[in-house]
């Protein structure tokens, strides 16, 4: 393994996504302040774009530095360089999923701020992190079958696929006996259901990162 | 001896639906510029891609600078500069980024030497890929793999699509280059004029099998075309060293891939008249040497 072209490889995808991090930050920060406003409707728009702006930039992310990069040849200008198909692998999952923590960690930190300084329930927060970390399985999924596949159409179909599959989720959450009657309370219940929740996403995302790798290192070559 | 060879593969095999490279043998010694040469879809850029270590082959050993590939990829590609038609740029971004990114990976790079490139293809540090014309891109994408200073270049169809200005300018400045340094190169063009321009070796590939490979002044010296007058109309049949014969009555030119002044003498003693011994290009030879070899004879 050579880390110090996979470091430069992350180097670079940060480099050529930083500023549509810094818009996704912006949009995603502003979508929480506006769940804030005293408005049924200010809230409830928040909430959707919120919930876009996490997943429009996981898209994007996957589809620009993987998809397009394969796509455009760009690829072939990186083959050249000393590196092997697992150093690209691990580059592109690493960095990418740097660079997304990087924009997901700033709104959702934005979104639990909206929620603990305003007149947002407090109990909204264990949903919102739960809603949070399923983006960002939805977001690991999207990478891993971009780096596997290639391709930008099946890449695309999984995206549509999670995005219904993710108002499903927000569905079934929501109504789980230990986590809907608690949204409206003052105070953020975090009970053993949702601890449940979030670490079997947290294994889930850590499986796919474990599949991924081992599907690539079986393969020697970029073609 | 493997260290004298930059590149050596030996009975290389690739298997596609539609095509194959079948016991691909092929040998560039250190120091020595290859021309390889074939038609699209012959299997240049396979081979080239199972050389770069990008592909792996079905069989056979393949070994670039002494190390077997696809294993020491990594290592190897530290030595080796690689270029392609198909690669292409970031295109939001400036050459000088490009610069900086590379430059980063290569510790062998020559700021001075990359500063000389740039003036020599009159390119712009603060442009943008996207706003590059393809020569320029080519040229950018040279620079790119000249400056890291690499002991083998390997340059797929760097020609390509190309424009005959921009073509010329890319052909005279890589001429001016290669004769520059002592580089191991290959490169591979179906168009012969520009690897004529610049090889000592050339290999021709044809529908997967390399067909002929020799020094580009043997390949000169031994295809000749000889204009002949013959004593009837009767065809005259190809044999010996006569690989092809075009007739049109008693007036026919006879392709030769092993010429000497005793081929002339043979047909004078058939009562043949030979009008005349004329030296053939590389696009003839290579032309003349793949249809002999779709006839399913070997030369």
């Amino acid at each position: 393994m050579n880390t110090a072209i996979i470091y430069k490889l992350v180097g670079k995808d940060w480099q050529l996504f930083k500023w549509y991090v810094l818009i996704y930050v912006v949009l995603g920060s502003l979508s929480a302040a506006l769940m804030s406003l005293p408005y049924g409707l200010a809230y409830y728009s928040g909430m959707v774009a919120l919930i876009t702006v996490l997943i429009g930039a996981s898209a994007h992310l996957a589809i620009h530095t993987v998809i397009t990069e394969k796509k455009e040849n760009q690829l072939t200008f990186l083959m050249g360089l000393p590196m092997d198909v697992m150093d690209y692998t691990l580059s592109k999952l690493v960095g990418n999923l740097f660079i997304y923590l990087v924009c997901w960690g700033a709104v959702m930190a934005s979104t639990v701020a909206v929620i603990l300084l305003t007149d947002l329930p407090n109990g909204f927060l264990p949903t919102a992190l739960i809603l949070g970390t399923e983006i960002l399985l939805a977001t690991t999924i999207l990478l891993c079958i971009g780096i596997l596949t290639g391709s930008e159409a099946i890449t695309i179909i999984t995206m549509v696929v999670l995005n219904l599959l993710f108002n499903l989720f927000m569905f079934s959450v929501v109504s789980l006996p230990d986590v809907g009657p608690h949204i409206p309370s003052e105070t953020a219940v975090f009970n053993a259901t949702v601890y449940k929740v979030l670490a079997a996403e947290v294994l889930a995302i850590l499986a796919l990162l474990c599949v991924t790798i081992y599907i690539r290192s079986r393969k020697a070559c970029f073609f | 001896m493997m260290n004298d060879l930059a590149i050596q593969l030996h009975n290389v095999s690739k298997k596609f639906k539609y095509f194959g490279l079948h016991d691909v043998d092929l040998s560039l010694p250190t120091g020595q510029i290859m021309g390889f040469v074939g038609a699209n879809g012959a299997g240049k850029s396979t081979t080239i891609r199972i050389i770069m270590g990008l592909m792996q082959a079905d069989s056979g050993d393949v070994a670039v600078l002494g190390q077997s590939m696809p294993k020491s990829q990594t290592l190897v590609k530290q030595e080796v500069g690689f270029s392609s038609e198909e690669m292409k740029l970031y295109g939001s971004q400036n050459l000088g980024w490009h610069i900086q990114f590379i430059k980063s990976i290569y510790p062998g790079w020559d700021d001075r030497y990359a500063k000389d490139l740039l003036k020599r293809f009159d390119l712009n540090l603060e442009q943008k890929i996207k706003q590059f014309s393809k020569g320029q891109h080519i040229k950018a994408q040279l620079l790119l793999v000249l400056a890291r200073k690499p002991r083998l270049l390997v340059l797929d169809e760097p020609t390509t699509g190309l424009d005959p200005v921009a073509r010329q300018e890319v052909n005279n400045e890589l001429a001016l280059i290669l004769t520059d340094e002592e580089r191991t190169v290959l490169f591979s063009s179906h168009n012969t004029a520009d690897v004529e321009k610049i090889s000592d070796q050339i290999t021709f590939i044809d529908r997967g099998r390399i067909i002929d490979s020799n020094d580009k002044e043997s390949f000169l010296e031994n295809w000749r075309r000889i204009r002949l007058e013959l004593p009837s109309e009767h065809p005259f049949i190809a044999s010996g060293q006569i690989i092809q014969v075009e007739q049109q009555g008693r007036l026919a030119a006879v392709i030769t891939n092993q010429f000497t002044p005793a081929i002339v003498e043979a047909l004078q003693h058939q009562n043949v008249k030979v009008h005349g011994v004329e030296n053939m290009t590389l696009e003839e030879i290579f032309l003349a040497n793949v249809q002999y070899r779709r006839q399913g004879e070997s030369l």
